[in-house]
């Protein structure tokens, strides 16, 4: 288990490597999204297209299962999500800075349990939130457990399913593409002729990270669009 | 004491990361809505709008050279037609006219030859008249000379227009 410098106020501690990489992964994205609006013209060209492209593909995912009314009221929540996720997934693959005593300071934030955890709850509470202004709290209690009364056990687990699989696929995934990197620079570290060995796996396993981070960050906002509509789509 | 200590001694930091990402998440969230979305969105909705105007102008101008195209047909059949009329109308009126034509030259011809024949008709007269008198008057002398100037000319003379006139006939 890779360990990181912590600190804490009050009773509260705080995983300052998390800490660090989240600040950074927020700044990486505010600073491409308002670089690539900047003088945005009619005739997309550029940076524009990049941006434009971004946005077309998230819209793409949550119209296919909201619809085009309602997902145009979720598209900046789900555009901020899936850059979120992106970035925080292939972040941690660019480095791997460690200190003594096996400290980490470079790591994809998505690699700790709590932070998929944020962003799952973060997703059931637009979810809940949505559906209860949409139907009342009553309505949403109906809605959500109560159709048909029979199922009430079921719903009230699925809640909890769908809360937990949501972050603990994004986090099994992302953590352990981050122990498979955090192994292979061990093969490095053994003898320098493993070196290059170390490096070509490390290329490939790093690319493999790439496209599952990618994937990750697809499925994350693909699920959460679907668990949304479920609570606010009106019964046929 | 360092305040920093290694998370496998501290307590559980879930709760932190919670804190951290879910305020990360939301500042985020609010500064790109700020700063960019709007701006993204509006491009987004001015370009939609852009297309959806640019196919109803397509459409219209189409539609618009649709029924150009049609009144031009009209108006070229509508000419050709007129075209038609008046070549029939200038080939009719050349008909009528040929005919009047050929009908004066005719009568023109006509009246000429009679015009021709009535003068030749009065100077063959006056010619056979004018003979006449000459005959008579040779005649008379001729005779005079023969029988030997003792013959009354005016007594002969009716004795000449009988033979005379024997002869004209």
């Amino acid at each position: 288990m890779e360990k990181s410098w912590s600190f804490h106020i009050g009773p509260v501690y705080f995983d300052g490597a998390v800490l660090v990489m989240t600040v950074l992964t927020c700044a990486i994205i505010f600073g491409f999204v308002f670089w690539a609006s900047r003088r945005m013209t009619l005739r997309p060209k550029g940076k524009q297209n990049v941006l434009e492209a971004i946005i077309d593909f998230v819209n793409g995912i949550s119209k296919d299962n909201m619809g085009a009314t309602e997902s145009r009221r979720y598209s900046l929540f789900v555009f901020v999500l899936f850059m979120f996720i992106f970035v925080a997934n292939n972040i941690g693959l660019m480095t791997k800075i460690e200190g003594s005593n096996e400290l980490t300071y470079w790591k994809s934030p998505t690699a700790d349990v709590g932070v998929t955890l944020a962003l799952s709850l973060m997703v059931s509470l637009v979810a809940t939130l949505s559906s209860i202004k949409r139907f009342g709290f009553k309505g949403y209690i109906k809605h959500a457990f109560l159709t048909p009364a029979a199922m009430l056990p079921m719903n009230i687990m699925e809640e909890f399913i769908n809360f937990l699989s949501l972050a603990l696929r994004l986090f099994g995934n992302i953590f352990a593409g981050e122990i498979v990197i955090g192994l292979i620079t061990r093969i490095g570290n053994i003898e320098v002729y493993y070196l290059p060995l170390a490096i070509l796996l490390e290329v490939a396993w790093t690319a493999f990270s790439l496209f599952i981070g990618a994937l990750q960050a697809y499925v994350f906002v693909l699920l959460s669009t679907m668990y949304i509509n479920e609570k606010i789509a009106k019964e046929e | 004491m360092s305040p920093f200590i290694l998370l496998e001694s501290a307590p559980s930091s879930m709760l932190g990361n919670i804190i951290v990402v879910s305020g990360a998440f939301l500042i985020l969230l609010v500064l790109i809505k700020k700063y960019a979305w709007g701006m993204v969105t509006a491009m987004l909705d001015a370009r939609a709008k852009k297309i959806n105007d640019d196919i109803d102008s397509a459409e219209n101008a189409r539609l618009k050279a649709e029924a150009f195209a049609t009144q031009r047909e009209t108006e070229l059949a509508g000419s050709r037609d007129e075209a038609i009329k008046i070549i029939n109308n200038a080939k009719d009126t050349a008909e009528s006219n040929k005919a009047k034509i050929v009908a004066e030259a005719a009568e023109e011809a006509r009246r000429a030859k009679q015009r021709a024949n009535e003068e030749i008709e009065q100077s063959k007269k006056e010619a056979i008249s004018g003979i006449k008198g000459n005959v008579a008057d040779i005649s008379v002398k001729i005779a005079e000379k023969l029988i030997g100037e003792t013959l009354d000319a005016s007594a002969q003379s009716e004795l000449i227009n009988q033979y005379l006139e024997k002869l004209g006939e």
